[in-house]
């Protein structure tokens, strides 16, 4: 049950984030005309890709994942760049093999970036980002299996906190005055003996 | 052998379309942007002048166009020898003047008592007029002083610089169906500039010259194997000196074409041959003082012109074609040129044509003096009414307004009355000379006119206007910098805008006034803004202008629109004198 009141935790951090973001801005807005009163905008993505630990004892297969929700907080910074906050949690599972490490992976975490516009074409103007991941990850019966399948060893459990890179795009499309759809392709580089991964997501920010 | 990879030909000329192909260089932008912001304003006369050939018509013809293509109907008059057509478009809210320094006084008279009829009406019609700068001189006349007072509106038309005439000469040229070898083309555009300093008019007569100059070459079939245009030809182009000599040097020795046409041969040859000789017979006339110069000729559109024009504008060589009439009327020019000029450069021609560079667009100053307004004069607060009431109808003659400046009107002709009973000193008032009724004049006007010591203060109000700070146009040139510098993202003219300790929506100061824009320009690709119903009324040291907006923004990295409206509300003061805006303060009627 650790792991739940460490997610606990997380959402009530990131709630505080949410609020604290959300005065700051509203402190300034406004005295340009046409600048809309507050630009924060929150979303909820659903991303997919494909991941593997890093582990010590040897890298993971590939596994397949999707993650049906992530919470997201973007806002515009004063460089006509955007600030990216995400917070995430996950849960998957990886296959043994002989050289191979399984184990179920729960995953709670929080992305943050910056992205830049660019005109790609005269009408479509996608986003480029980077950033960082700062995640809390539980890797669990972790074990090895021999060439005919049976359990060969089986390994310590392991808690670790994470850093990892991430580099990202993304494309953006209004729905309407208020929402917003994107979609966003994103790379993430462990910076140590964790998840490295390639994802997709589809997300919907609100006004 | 290689061909050339464009040969110039009359078709593609004439299938050229100077208004299809229009460039919207720097200035014609500003100048787009601030005649949109004129014809949103009240009634009145705008003003839109600039140096001959600088493209104030094209500029108009395509504005128009956008106009009806907007479904806004107005009367367009090309010429002022159409003038006799204006009671047909009265009924129109604009009426568009080209050539305007042509209007008579008269002409002036009668425009003059449209507008006063449109403001006695309540009725909107504006009037544009068109023209060089004898336009100004004519609005600045004395004897037009009637005429200035309904002036709202005055924009001057600026040339372009080297980065747009570099842009408009390649336009020009693609559309001609030329193609241009970039390194050439440096060297021809940016002599071009030096030529014509960015004027339009000549930009297009030296790329003619251009034309003609390399037509010599393809009537020769010579082939062009590096470049398209050659650097020789694009040198003696701007050159006219030894345009003919030049195509005689950029002969290829061994080639093709002139063992199969031998150059003196040619009809060319012997063109040319009989140029030289009458260049050489006239030279030798003019130096024994034959007043040959003396006799009027006609140029080849059929203008009369004095010799002397034909000797300053060498770059009238004809368009299409070259004949043999031509060239030698080129060599004539030529030939004086010497004679009366020794070593004359294109650029010292383009000076001696070509004034210099106009100053910064300006708002046509009004003549009169500054008012001298007495300290001591006690001044009776009298509350303006609420705008907010009035913009909430029609943009332009709302009721509430209407009825607000007839009952103004009213109470000031009693005033009048029972000051007229006060003293006979009124008698004097110089009723033609009174100033535009303005709520904000009205305001002032009252203010003064309260006071019971004040027969010689109205006279003096009366025929010195209003304070500057009230000056409408001013006023007027301030929110229209405000708007083009909102929509062309101007950061540093926003600037220029703002007094230092601004105030604004929850914030005080440029600083953070600008880091606000900043963001906005920032995070948005694309914004245009109306600033209308202003109504200006005095306060205190300042200028009040309440009125109506509505934004439309696009956010960067999406094309949805975005739009706000609302009210806003300035104060302008004067500032080493200018006009700054002390405060900004707005609020969104929908969101």
């Amino acid at each position: 049950m650790e792991i739940y009141k460490k997610l606990s935790l997380f959402i009530k951090a990131s709630i505080v984030l949410q609020i604290l973001l959300f005065t700051l801005v509203n402190k300034s807005f406004a005295a340009a005309v046409g600048l809309p009163l507050s630009t924060i905008k929150y979303g909820i993505a659903t991303q997919a890709g494909f991941y593997r630990v890093k582990d010590p004892e040897g890298t993971t297969e590939q596994s397949f994942l999707v993650q049906p929700f992530n919470f997201i907080v973007t806002d515009w910074l004063a460089n006509g760049s955007k600030y990216w906050a995400e917070a995430y949690y996950s849960s998957l599972a990886f296959d043994a093999e002989i050289d191979s490490v399984g184990q179920q992976v729960r995953h709670v975490g929080t992305k943050v970036g910056l992205l830049y516009n660019f005109s790609a074409t005269r009408n479509w103007h996608p986003w480029a980002g980077a950033g960082m991941d700062f995640s809390y990850s539980k890797y669990a019966k972790r074990h090895l299996i021999n060439e005919y399948g049976f359990l060969a060893k089986r390994l310590e459990d392991r808690n670790n906190v994470n850093v990892a890179l991430l580099l990202n795009a993304a494309a953006e499309w209004h729905v309407s005055s208020t929402w917003q759809s994107g979609l966003k392709a994103e790379y993430r580089m462990p910076i140590g003996q964790n998840l490295q991964s390639m994802t997709m997501s589809v997300y919907f920010l609100f006004r | 052998m290689n061909k050339p990879k464009a040969i110039l030909n009359e078709s593609s000329f004439s299938s050229y379309n100077h208004q299809k192909d229009y460039y919207l260089s720097s200035p014609h932008k500003r100048a787009w942007a601030h005649l949109n912001f004129a014809i949103k304003q009240g009634n009145g006369i705008l003003l839109l002048s600039g140096q001959e050939g600088s493209g104030k018509s094209i500029l108009v013809q395509s504005f128009s166009e956008k106009l009806k293509e907007n479904g806004q109907k107005f009367g367009f008059f090309s010429s002022v020898a159409n003038f006799d057509e204006l009671p047909k478009v009265l009924d129109q809210r604009l009426i568009i003047i080209d050539d305007a320094e042509l209007l008579s006084t008269k002409q002036l008279q009668i425009l003059n008592a449209c507008i006063e009829s449109a403001n006695q009406q309540l009725d909107f019609l504006q009037i544009l007029l068109v023209g060089s700068e004898k336009l100004d001189q004519l609005v600045a006349n004395n004897s037009h002083s009637y005429f200035r007072k309904n002036v709202v509106f005055s924009y001057q038309l600026g040339l372009m610089n080297p980065e747009d005439t570099m842009k408009y000469a390649q336009l020009q040229l693609a559309a001609k169906g030329w193609q241009v070898n970039s390194e050439v083309a440096r060297e021809l555009l940016r002599d071009l500039y030096d030529c014509s300093s960015g004027n339009p008019e000549l930009v297009n007569k030296y790329l003619d010259q251009l034309q003609a100059a390399n037509e010599l070459h393809n009537v020769q079939h010579i082939a062009l194997n590096r470049h398209v245009i050659s650097e020789s030809v694009v040198e003696n182009a701007l050159n006219p000196n030894d345009i003919i000599n030049s195509v005689n040097d950029t002969i290829p020795e061994d080639s093709d074409s002139l063992k199969n046409t031998p150059w003196f041969g040619s009809k060319k040859f012997k063109i040319v041959g009989l140029g030289y000789l009458a260049s050489i017979l006239i030279a030798i006339l003019v130096f024994h003082g034959v007043t040959f110069l003396d006799q009027r000729t006609k140029n080849n559109e059929g203008e009369v012109v004095t010799n002397q024009k034909l000797v300053d504008v060498p770059k009238i060589l004809p368009m299409s074609h070259v004949n043999q009439e031509q060239l030698i009327k080129y060599e004539l020019v030529d030939t004086t040129k010497i004679i009366k000029k020794e070593s004359v450069q294109p650029t010292e021609i383009a000076k001696a044509i070509v004034p210099e560079p106009l100053p910064e667009p300006r708002v046509i100053e009004r003549i009169r003096n500054k008012p001298v307004v007495d300290k001591n004069i006690d001044k009776i607060k009298i509350p303006a009414k609420n705008p907010r009431e009035i913009n909430k109808e029609d943009s332009f003659f709302p009721q509430k307004k209407q009825s607000l400046l007839v009952k103004s009107l009213e109470d000031l002709d009693k005033r009048f009355s029972a000051l007229e009973g006060e003293s006979k000193n009124l008698n004097n008032i110089d009723k033609t000379n009174s100033p535009v009724l303005t709520h904000a004049q009205e305001v002032d006007l009252q203010l003064v006119t309260s006071n019971s010591r004040l027969p010689e203060e109205i006279k003096k109000l009366f025929r010195q206007e209003f304070s500057p700070e009230l000056d409408k146009v001013k006023l007027n040139r301030l929110v229209a910098d405000f708007v083009i510098a909102y929509e062309f993202g101007d950061l540093e003219k926003i600037d220029n805008l703002f007094l230092d300790s601004v105030k604004s929506n929850k914030i005080e100061g440029k600083k953070a006034l600008k880091k606000e824009y900043k963001k906005l320009f920032n995070i948005t690709q694309s914004r245009n803004i109306r600033i209308y119903d202003v109504f200006w009324s005095k306060e205190g040291d300042a200028v009040l202008g309440k009125g109506a907006f509505k934004v439309t923004i696009i956010e960067r990295g999406s094309a949805q629109k975005s739009e706000f409206s609302g009210n806003i509300d300035l104060k302008v003061t004067e500032k080493n004198q200018s006009l700054l805006i002390s405060e900004l303060f707005y609020n969104y009627g929908n969101l």
